[in-house]
């Protein structure tokens, strides 16, 4: 809802507000420091530790990152990925346990004084929230509307404790998922991983009823590529829970990542980690429940060539409940 | 403290012994009619004067009987010296003639200089309507709170905006009042136009250090906006046809010598011709606002007075795809003046204000509903005593009730509703006053004392927050239930000393203490920042304020130079926390921190004030800065109103009796903001993204902000005064098309991905056309 308020507003405020032009600022020079990141999951796979280097905010070009570093998980060492890129990797089928302790150990000679410093962070697994429904719904009304036709709502029991929730959504399309399983993240930016906290109103223990998230009519996966979402493709949405330090530095960078529009944003701050020394970055573990469900027809929403180019000249035989 | 009041008090006691002659009567506009208030009425052998009150009486105590000389004037009015005889108790009317640029009258004095020399404050600034009138309209208006705005010490907050910082004080420390009322969002269309009506205002007196004991509740300023009085003469008119908007005043005696009447309107329709655009952004779209203010006078009898004035207006903002937006203020005033005797007047005053806002709005069948107010319900009480030539004891009493309402929002969808409430606040702000002006010879004095009460109300539910500042329950209060109490003594103080011919020093000291606080991320302003009362977790903000002033008038008061130097010191000032969650918070207190803060300036003013070409220059220097643990890691940093340097240049010269130009000149340091200097990758989710990284609050700073306007003003009588008076005005603002920044904005090239900043403007050259009359 709020995000609704704001769309709102900013579409008021952007009538008023006539020109913009690039301009230069004069920033601080500031001294690079050290970034350490990852995060482990519930469910088996391969899992990361980033080490690299804060840069100018305007400066071009990649930032720094470091191949010569130990990373550690409760003692165990992590492996420099093939690609390098300051990327450090898990075994293919790590689990984090629910109530267990993580702790990450990173040695880097970052002051290149010749000797490694040591870095540390730990994160307890959070229990993973079984979802008990999920329910994709149309919303468009009008055929000129031109904003988001569907809504996704899930309901969840909410666990004892502080909880800190986000979400990751999945389009399948049915046509390609016969040949070749394509799951395609619905956005590339970091707003989408939290996107929505849950946190705040739900009753300790209680069902939660949440309007997950808005869904478009396309997904724009790249510049050159956009995703259309048809009747019968499969909305995965997959339930977090985080350590609340991750939780944090998530919320935390998605504000600040919010500079681009500033009018409504929150007063942005350093962001808060919870690796010890002066460094950047946050180590965490969160969980992962997923639940399945199918985008409704809508006779508002796709047109008849649409249609046709999909599911061939007779779709409407598909769709003969009477939701024309 | 009570020894102070005792002192006081038996002070300006001991001087109501001597036996004196009373003159008493009121001071009127000559042609209208209308009671000229806070007209200056000084006795030149006595080398003192007294002040008309709000229906333009006064009150002169002399010590002796003879012949005295006393020399009347107002602003924007040719002062008049005149003799008496007063060898007994007398009443005696006086009318001042309008200072009529479009005449040919030899004007040989101001009282504003002189005042401004004279009176023990610092930091005050009286504008007349015709002093507003002469500098540049804006989309043809003039506008008193631009006019406010190129005064030294006050800042606009962000281009094109109505809200202003007095001395480094955020926008919601300024009282504003109309009629006594206090208004709450003073701007339409977002800010860029005041919701006072220039036809409709007397005067407006800026009080930046010395608020009067009389007021309280705000840290930074009083800006008190007195509307005119009908003309009990005839029937008359004014208005201005623009081309975006237009305004019309209608007034005149209802019953002569006894009831008056004014009654004006204003509206702004160049959004109505949006829907007419081939824009397809603009097509669906509707935008407009109006006001209306109307005055009733009553001489109920030669010793009581009654007012009732009002003030009603309403934004309205709507898009058919998304849906509407409106905000309204209203306000409403009931005064009685009454002249209990020669010597003793009291004023009572009713007042009300309003302000609401609403944004709603649907898509498909989503829609949602926030709706929002404020009440204010306040009564005063205030008597002034005039105990002799060199005493006058003012004091009284005022109680507000406030109901602070941030509104439900809801959202209704086909399969439910989603209700969020927003905080409820009920308070009751009351404070009792006792002020006296004295003066010795050269010397003046005024001091006081401001006792304000605060409570809060129940029902309510107030949050228990733990030390980092986070909730970790709740309490229940009943209702009807006085469950939180804040008191403060507010002691006010100042002196001037005219010690050498046409040359003052002067030195003050006042305390305020503020109890409702605008909470609010950006300096464009919304009708969405949210007020908070102070509660068992918010404090009330105080601020220390001491200010020192030479001031020097010369040739005949044609010009004046003043320097003035301020030093503030604020604590519980409150400012949001990082990423604090601003929007339809419903635990908003926990979002809010507080600390200490400090502020001080030097202010330069050159004003010319007679002749063909009046204005004036002006330097501030000041600075604005806050300490709040957990805000920039508890280090001191820029308040939204730190802007070190500040020029005005303000000019006015009638070329000759028809034809007039003016043009005013702003400079500012830029505005404080919130800059990105870091960034850092962040590839937990597949994808590399970057993350800004920001190491302060309010370390950098938007370009510096500048503008010129100008305008010309053709008198189509050609100078001479007619029944019906018209003339045209033509104004550019921002003349050299200068590109101040709005708002920044943090963006990424989408062709190499490189970061750069993008600054919105909202004006380039705004041209604007007026045909003004009056009948």
């Amino acid at each position: 809802m709020k995000k609704t308020i704001q769309l709102l507003l900013l579409s008021f405020v952007a009538l008023l507000s006539s020109c913009t032009e690039p301009i230069e600022l004069d920033i601080d020079q500031i001294s690079p420091r050290l970034m350490i990141s990852g995060y482990l999951s519930t469910v088996p796979d391969t899992y990361s530790i980033y080490v690299s280097a804060s840069g100018g905010f305007f400066e071009e070009g990649s930032l720094p990152f470091y191949n010569d570093a130990d990373v550690f998980i409760n003692s165990v060492a992590l492996s420099l990925h093939p690609d390098g890129g300051g990327r450090y990797v898990t075994a293919s089928d790590f689990v984090a346990n629910a109530g267990e302790l993580y702790q990450l150990e990173v040695r880097v000679d970052f002051d290149q004084d010749g000797i490694k410093e040591v870095y540390t962070a730990e994160a307890v697994c959070p229990e993973t929230v079984g979802i008990l429904d999920l329910t994709v719904s149309s919303i468009r009304t009008d055929p000129t509307e031109t904003l988001f036709p569907f809504t996704s709502t899930l309901s969840y029991m909410d666990p004892a404790g502080d909880n800190y929730y986000g979400a990751h959504l999945y389009i399948t399309h049915t046509k390609d998922s016969a040949s070749q399983a394509i799951k395609h993240k619905f956005s590339d930016q970091l707003s989408s991983y939290a996107l929505n906290s849950f946190a705040g109103s739900e009753t300790e223990e209680s069902y939660a009823f949440f309007v997950a998230y808005f869904i478009g009519d396309t997904v724009t996966l790249s510049s050159e590529e956009q995703l259309i979402i048809y009747p019968l493709d499969t909305v995965e949405l997959e339930l977090n829970n985080f350590s609340e330090d991750y939780y944090t530095f998530i919320s935390q960078s998605k504000s600040s990542m919010s500079g681009g529009n500033p009018l409504f944003a929150p007063p942005p701050g350093q962001v808060q980690g919870n690796i010890s020394g002066d460094v950047l970055g946050a180590f965490g573990i969160y969980t992962q429940s997923s639940s399945q469900a199918v985008v409704p027809y809508d006779a508002y929403t796709w047109t008849d060539d649409q249609m046709k180019n999909r599911f061939g000249v007779n779709w409407k035989s598909l769709f003969e409940e009477g939701e024309e | 403290m009570r020894k102070l009041v005792l002192v006081v008090l038996l002070t300006t006691l001991s001087f109501s012994l001597f036996s004196k002659v009373t003159i008493k009567g009121y001071l009127y506009d000559s042609l209208s009619k209308e009671p000229l208030l806070s007209a200056y009425i000084f006795v030149n052998e006595l080398k003192t004067g007294v002040i008309t009150d709000f229906d333009g009486a006064y009150t002169l105590e002399l010590d002796e009987p003879g012949e005295y000389t006393l020399r009347l004037s107002y602003v924007g009015y040719v002062t008049s010296n005149v003799k008496i005889q007063a060898t007994k108790n007398q009443n005696k009317d006086f009318f001042l003639e309008e200072d009529q640029l479009l005449l040919d009258e030899v004007v040989v004095q101001t009282d504003g200089a002189r005042k401004r020399l004279e009176q023990p404050l610092t930091g005050v600034e009286r504008l007349s309507i015709s002093e507003i009138k002469k500098l540049p309209a804006f989309m043809g208006e003039v506008d008193v709170i631009k006019a406010i705005q190129a005064l030294p010490g006050v800042q606009s907050t962000s281009e094109g905006s109505s809200s202003f910082s007095v001395r480094g004080g955020a926008p919601d420390q300024n009282l504003i009042l109309i009629d006594g009322a206090p208004v709450y969002n003073a701007s339409h269309l977002l800010g860029f136009f005041s919701v006072f009506n220039n036809d409709i205002i007397n005067d407006a007196v800026l009080y930046k250090g010395d608020m009067p004991v009389s007021h309280g509740g705000r840290l930074s300023s009083l800006l008190d906006i007195n509307t005119k009085e009908a003309s009990n003469d005839k029937f008359s008119g004014q208005g201005g046809i623009g081309l975006i908007s237009s305004r019309l005043l209608l007034e005149g005696p209802i019953v002569k010598d006894r009831l008056t009447a004014w009654v004006a309107g204003r509206v702004f329709y160049a959004g109505l011709f949006l829907p007419l655009s081939s824009d397809p952004a603009l097509e669906g779209t509707l935008l407009t606002f109006y006001d209306l203010n109307a005055k009733l006078s009553a001489t109920i009898n030669e010793k009581n007075r009654l007012f009732i004035s009002g003030y009603m207006g309403e934004d309205y903002f709507a898009s058919n795809d998304m849906g509407n937006f409106n905000y309204s203020n209203k306000t409403a005033t009931l005064r009685w003046s009454s002249i209990i005797d020669s010597s003793f007047y009291v004023n009572t005053n009713f007042l009300g204000s309003w302000y609401n806002y609403y944004v709603g709005g649907g898509v498909g069948d989503l829609s949602v509903d926030w709706d929002a107010a404020i009440q204010d319900y306040g009564f005063t009480q205030d008597y002034t005593w005039v105990i002799d030539p060199h005493n006058r004891l003012t004091f009284g009493l005022s109680t507000s009730l406030k109901l602070l309402d941030s509104g439900d929002a809801k959202i209704e969808q086909g399969f439910g509703t989603n209700e969020i409430t927003l905080p409820r606040t009920t308070t009751l702000e009351s404070g009792l006053y006792v002020a006296n002006e004295q003066s010795y010879g050269q010397l003046k004095f005024q001091y006081g004392l401001r006792f304000s009460v605060f409570n809060n109300i129940g029902p309510q539910s107030e949050m228990l927050l733990d030390d980092n500042h986070e909730k970790i329950g709740s309490v229940e209060y009943g209702e009807g239930e006085f469950y939180n109490t804040f008191y403060n003594l507010e002691p006010r103080a100042g002196l001037s000393w005219e010690f050498y011919k046409d040359m003052s020093l002067k030195a003050s000291y006042s305390r305020t203490v503020q109890y409702i606080h605008l909470l609010q991320t950006t300096t464009a302003g919304t009708p969405l920042d949210v007020w908070r009362a102070s509660n068992t977790n918010i404090e009330p903000e105080t601020c220390d304020q001491f200010s020192l002033g030479y001031f020097y008038n010369f040739d005949r008061d044609t010009y004046s130079l003043s320097v003035e130097g301020y030093y503030k010191i604020l604590d519980n000032v409150l400012d949001y926390k990082d990423f604090a969650t601003v929007l339809l918070n419903e635990d908003i207190d926990e979002e809010v921190l507080n600390g200490t803060g400090r502020a001080y300036g030097v202010e330069f003013m050159f004003r010319k004030e007679l002749g063909n070409f009046t204005g004036w220059l002006s330097y501030t220097y000041s600075r604005s800065l806050r300490t709040i643990p957990g805000v920039n890691d508890g280090k001191e940093y820029s308040s939204i109103s730190d802007r070190p340097h500040s020029i005005n240049i303000v000019g006015n010269y009638n070329i000759n009796n028809w034809i007039d130009i003016a043009a005013i000149w702003v400079y500012a340091t830029g505005q404080p903001f919130s800059a990105p200097d870091e960034r850092v990758g962040f590839a937990d989710f597949g994808a590399n993204e970057d993350i800004p990284i920001y190491s302060g609050r309010n370390q950098y700073r938007m370009p510096d902000y500048h503008r010129l306007d100008l305008s010309v003003t053709f008198d189509l009588n050609k100078g001479v005064k007619k029944k019906y008076n018209h003339n045209i005005n033509l104004s550019f603002y921002n003349v050299y098309a200068r590109h101040n920044s709005w708002q920044i904005a943090f963006k990424e090239s989408e062709d190499t991905g490189s970061k750069f900043a993008e600054m919105t403007y909202l004006f380039t050259i705004v041209p604007s056309i007026t045909y003004n009359f009056f009948f």
